[in-house]
């Protein structure tokens, strides 16, 4: 596991470009870290581990920012545009907490490398970023397991859910990337077919200026 | 069953004068619609169709 | 509700009385989100003690099917250039904008046939005439692309709106700002206020440019050049070649500005000529709107009323005596006009405080847990005019939160207007910005003659128009042409108080005002977003109620 990740992670940072795209890719993780922890934060009464997901959020947004300047210093746009919020609804408390220990503790495993072999490449101001976050995800992964302990009748099952849980996600990734593939072939393909279409609407339903009648009046429908 | 009021509203809305022209395109996109929501349907019960597909 | 595209928002109205409204964003905490507003809706009726069965009708704010028809037949008349967008396009349609209503009843948990489509640019109508305080008006409607429209003229009378004319596209003052938006390196229907902002530092220099793309005739209908134009090929910019090669090479994606830029004057020159030309037209169709309703009252809705330099001008050289736009004129506000349609009701707006509340027991508590300094305060309003007259800034939180894109009050980093270098602290340190973005002056309306030119009036209290300053305030708070977005403060503001104190602490009557949130992030509405945004300011105290907290 640990060679094959040291390979895949040399692979992926062989270019200055890649790193910066690998760091945009962290930054968009981050951010949507963030509003999942925010949220939690906002639907959790119990006042510690509330606090405790405000603080984590705190991270991430700190995480996310070092990621997307780095990012921009090495070429890429540094625009941070991410989606997240709905996973304590989704999971539920147990099965969410025990999903961000795995990933946390599974992101200390990675950067470990990527910092490794960024530090082989000399690009150590990158590097450095990731060993900076280090003790963040220690903390991260440390006290949610803790939370998870004493939210959960059977953590051990719960992880077990969640690491399910999490290779479900990562398939359905995949297979909505090669439905989204197939679509966007067929779309195309009829797009290409329709010219006659394309032109024979222009005649029947060209482009109007002016002022076009009013609408008739219409209630909600 | 609700998608059912959506589909009728639909083809009520594009039975249009101005609009049937449009309409063999619609049902082209529809009909590949329906294809992947059903396999995407499917795929929560048989994982799969995907790899098949 | 509105939502589907971007700035989703949901409004309520229980027992023909408006009790809410509120964006999305301020739930999801995604900036402009572009989802659907159930996080809003919930919050909205779990305020009023409600659940989603309760819920007898829900207006959307516009017509799905209507839509996705534009998108086929755009998709069509741009053959062959439309290609690359087609494919994503059709799976926006097909996967999920199609569905919207399904989408909204399942959200809910509520039967599909409670749920009602209305139609684009008439719930942007109604956003503007329903909330006025006119008995009757003209109404102009101007943004990016409804169904099919980019524009209407209207007329109102008690809780019936009537269309007299609609423009379609290509024709469209929204898309061509959202294109050189892009042009200027800014997001697509975010950056579009920077680009306003940014016009106070040029010359129309390129107004022959902006006159040949965009033209007008006699009864204020306009058209426009497509062909600088990429919103169908390439929507992420929006631009095509033929405004580079008119304008010059278009600016790096989110690239930070810099007065000293070389290249800052040309963008500022370009900003300024489509401002100057959006400030002609829009005035053209307000002329055009009064010779068809000779009414004295006009309200003004859609994306682009929300360009409140353009407002301004209407005001100062349009023939209308009173004209009203309300704080949230985008699409947000397209879910507040939705409903009041729908039920065919009015509900004069005169705040902007229609969002969801900030616990401050929960506050208090959470700040605690946290190890910030937590301090009941006997005199709020004393603690903070004291605060602020030692030229310290405070983040302020009182009440719900505001309805729009603009702090009014209610959640906002409030410092004094005369301290430059506070000023310049705020926009490098606390809020960073582009250095050519002022913030905004909050007065009294007792003091607002003496610093800025006219009175108080329908859309002061609300940040939608531009006022002159007639002294220098600090250019914290104007922009270079001493213009600023003033929002003036009457006895039952929050704020007018604070004003008040602060006057007698320091002989100044304006502070500097500008919404409460981060770089990149919606507006604090929850405790939970306050104190986020406490951890990540340090420096700066927080007021909320009577709570004052400290890291």
């Amino acid at each position: 596991m640990d060679l094959w990740t040291a390979a895949a992670s040399r692979l992926s940072l062989r270019s200055p470009a890649r790193v910066a795209a690998r760091m945009s890719a962290f930054a968009r993780a981050e951010r949507g870290s963030q509003l999942d922890m925010l949220l939690a934060a906002s639907q959790t009464q119990d006042l510690t581990l509330a606090s405790q997901f405000l603080r984590h959020a705190h991270d991430e947004s700190r995480h996310a920012r070092a990621f997307a300047n780095r990012a921009r210093e090495l070429g890429e746009d540094g625009w941070i545009h991410a989606d997240g919020g709905r996973l304590l609804r989704q999971l539920g408390p147990a099965k969410f907490l025990a999903f961000v220990h795995q990933g946390e503790a599974r992101a200390i495993q990675r950067f470990l490398v990527i910092q490794d072999t960024l530090t082989q490449n000399g690009d150590t101001r990158s590097a450095a970023i990731f060993g900076a976050l280090l003790d963040d995800e220690t903390r991260h992964a440390s006290y949610t397991r803790t939370a998870l302990d004493s939210v959960a009748e059977n953590p051990a099952a719960e992880l077990r859910n969640a690491r399910r849980w999490s290779l479900w996600q990562g398939y359905r990734r995949l297979t909505a990337s090669t439905a989204k593939g197939l679509h966007d072939a067929g779309a195309w393909l009829l797009y290409l077919s329709l010219f006659p279409l394309a032109f024979w609407l222009r005649w029947v339903r060209p482009v109007r200026s002016g002022w076009v009648e009013s609408a008739p009046e219409r209630g909600p429908q | 069953m609700s998608r059912f009021q959506t589909l009728s509203e639909l083809v009520r809305h594009f039975l249009h004068r101005e609009r049937w022209v449009l309409l063999p395109l619609l049902g082209v996109l529809l009909l590949g619609a329906v294809i992947l929501g059903v396999s995407t349907g499917l795929s929560q019960v048989a994982p799969l169709v995907y790899a098949l597909f | 509700m509105s939502g589907g595209y971007h700035d989703a928002a949901a409004a309520l109205v229980v027992d023909g009385v408006l009790v809410g409204a509120l964006q999305e964003e301020r739930i999801s905490r995604i900036k402009h989100d572009p989802g659907l507003p159930i996080g809003a809706a919930l919050a909205l009726l779990a305020q009023e003690g409600l659940s989603p069965q309760d819920v007898a009708s829900v207006f959307f704010h516009e017509d799905p099917y209507a839509h996705l028809e534009r998108v086929l037949l755009w998709s069509l008349r741009s053959f062959p250039k439309g290609l690359k967008a087609f494919p994503q396009a059709m799976r926006k349609q097909l996967g999920s904008d199609l569905w919207v209503l399904d989408s909204i009843a399942e959200g809910l948990g509520i039967p599909r046939g409670r749920i009602h489509k209305g139609e684009h640019h008439r719930s942007h109508a109604a956003s503007a005439f329903l909330c006025s305080p006119f008995e009757q008006a003209a109404i102009l409607t101007v943004d990016g692309v409804g169904e099919h429209h980019s524009t209407g003229l209207w007329q109102g009378q008690g809780a019936q709106i009537s269309c007299l004319g609609q423009l379609e596209l290509p024709h469209s003052l929204g898309l061509l700002w959202a294109g050189v938006t892009g042009w200027m390196g800014l997001a697509v229907n975010r950056g579009e206020h920077e680009v306003m902002g940014l016009a106070a530092h040029g010359q129309p220099r390129f107004s022959d440019v902006f006159e040949r793309w965009l033209t007008q005739s006699e009864d204020g209908s306009f058209e426009v050049d497509p062909a600088p134009l990429a919103w169908l090929s390439d929507p992420e910019r929006g631009f095509g070649p033929a405004m580079e090669a008119a304008l010059g090479p278009a600016r790096a994606f989110n690239a930070r500005w810099s007065l000293q830029d070389p290249d800052f004057q040309l963008r500022a020159d370009v900003a300024a000529s489509l401002q100057q030309r959006t400030n002609e037209v829009l005035l053209g169709l307000a002329t055009a709107l009064h010779e068809r309703t000779a009414s004295p009252n006009l309200c003004v809705a859609g994306g682009v009323a929300l360009n409140c330099r353009a407002i301004a001008h209407i005001q100062a050289h349009g023939p209308f005596e009173q004209v009203f736009v309300q704080p949230a004129a985008g699409d947000a506000g397209g879910a507040l006009g939705a409903v009041l349609s729908g039920l065919g009701i009015r509900a004069p707006m005169h705040h902007a405080a229609w969002g969801v509340c900030c616990d401050a027991g929960r506050a208090q508590d959470l700040a605690t847990e946290l190890g910030m300094k937590v301090e009941r305060v006997e005199d709020p309003v004393q603690r903070a005019a004291a605060h602020l007259a030692q030229g310290q800034a405070l983040a302020w939180v009182k009440g719900r939160c505001e309805w729009g894109p603009r702090g009014l009050g209610n959640r906002a980093i409030l410092a004094s207007a005369a301290d430059e270098a506070l000023g310049v602290r705020l926009s490098t340190q606390v809020k960073p910005r582009a250095p050519f973005r002022p913030f905004a002056p909050i007065v009294s309306n007792t003091s607002f003659s003496e610093h800025f030119e006219g009175r108080p009036d329908l859309c002061t209290p609300f940040m939608t128009t531009l006022r002159q300053s007639r002294n220098d305030l600090s250019p914290a708070t104007t922009h270079v042409d001493g213009s600023a977005r003033v929002q003036s403060v009457g006895p039952k503001d929050a704020l007018h108080e604070v004003l008040a104190a602060f006057e007698k602490e320091s002989g100044q009557s304006v502070l500097l005002n500008t919404s409460l949130n981060g770089p990149g992030d919606p507006a604090v509405a929850r405790e939970t977003d306050a104190l986020a945004w406490l951890m990540a300011h340090p420096g700066t105290p927080m007021l909320i109620d009577d709570l004052w907290i400290q890291t």
